[in-house]
């Protein structure tokens, strides 16, 4: 699918997510392979009491608002976190 | 152990070399009937590598939100449980390495993964992750497939029990909002826990 339609430069989402999510830390945003679309992890404090639904729709929201169709199909699973389940993965 | 043959056709998968292409899964040896691993014939099947169960996870669950946007409830839960499937296999790859796991019972493959140990040992982790399973294990089979959403919904009232003061016009929408909510949840564990080692190893 990816190799179809426009490719969408993982600067360019950074940017996007970084407007769309004012402070938040953005990792590991790429492409797994080659051909696989851009994913990566959010980690904003405003996600705190939404569900992970909540923070989906909130993540494709503004991705719908600066993205053409073409650029859409080019992104793959965002994990939406708080910087609190960040941290948390390393806490034990 | 004596072989037994079994019919299983599966994509094949990769394994991501760090260079930005994609190598074959290649390892042949053991394959699995019902949640038993056997030996199979080496060209029935190919063995998915972990990291390809999870990035295939990552994209159902995706693919599972978009199906209950648009209002498509039964593939919806059909999809989000294929994405946690997709999940535990990917850890339970980690484990068996060149072996195929050909159950669906997503309690026992979670067991036998072990997901949860790879999670951090916190309460809030090991609840949210222990919930969310409960939640898919609940509404998911993997024979939805070939159910269509009437007969779902009457699963769900009969089977699940669901909350009575859901009215049946709303029962598939909120089930689906349900395990697909609790499909992110894991999926995002499973996801951010990748590096990890299980507990005792640390």
């Amino acid at each position: 699918m990816a190799s179809t339609t426009a490719r969408l430069r993982v600067r360019q989402l950074k940017d996007l997510l970084q407007r769309s999510f004012p402070q938040a830390e953005i990792s590991d945003l790429g492409r797994p392979t080659r051909e696989s679309r851009v994913g990566g992890v959010l980690v904003w404090d405003g996600f705190a009491g939404r569900t992970q639904l909540q923070r989906q729709q909130m993540l494709w929201e503004a991705l719908r608002r600066d993205l053409t169709a073409d650029e859409l199909l080019d992104v793959g699973f965002i994990v939406t976190v708080t910087p609190r389940e960040s941290q948390a993965v390393w806490a034990d | 152990m004596a072989s037994q043959r079994v019919s299983l056709t599966h994509s094949v998968g990769g394994t991501y070399n760090g260079h930005g292409r994609c190598d074959s899964a290649g390892g042949h040896g053991q394959g699995s009937v019902g949640d038993v691993c056997l030996p199979t014939d080496e060209k029935q099947y190919t063995v998915v590598s972990p990291e390809a169960y999870l990035r295939c996870a990552e994209e159902r669950v995706l693919d599972a939100q978009r199906l209950h946007e648009a209002g498509r409830y039964g593939a919806a839960h059909y999809v989000a449980g294929v994405a946690v499937e997709c999940v535990l296999r990917a850890y339970w790859g980690r484990r068996n390495p060149g072996k195929f796991y050909a159950g669906h019972a997503l309690r026992r493959l979670c067991n036998e993964a072990p997901f949860f140990d790879y999670l951090p040992n916190t309460d809030e982790t090991q609840v949210a992750a222990r919930a969310a399973l409960g939640v898919v294990e609940a509404r998911w089979l993997n024979s939805h497939r070939f159910r269509d959403e009437v007969g779902l919904r009457r699963w769900l009232q009969e089977d699940v029990g669901l909350d009575p003061r859901v009215g049946k016009a709303k029962a598939l929408r909120y089930s689906s909002e349900q395990i697909v909510e609790a499909a992110v949840e894991i999926i995002v564990h499973g996801r951010q826990s990748w590096r990890r080692q299980p507990h005792g190893l640390g």
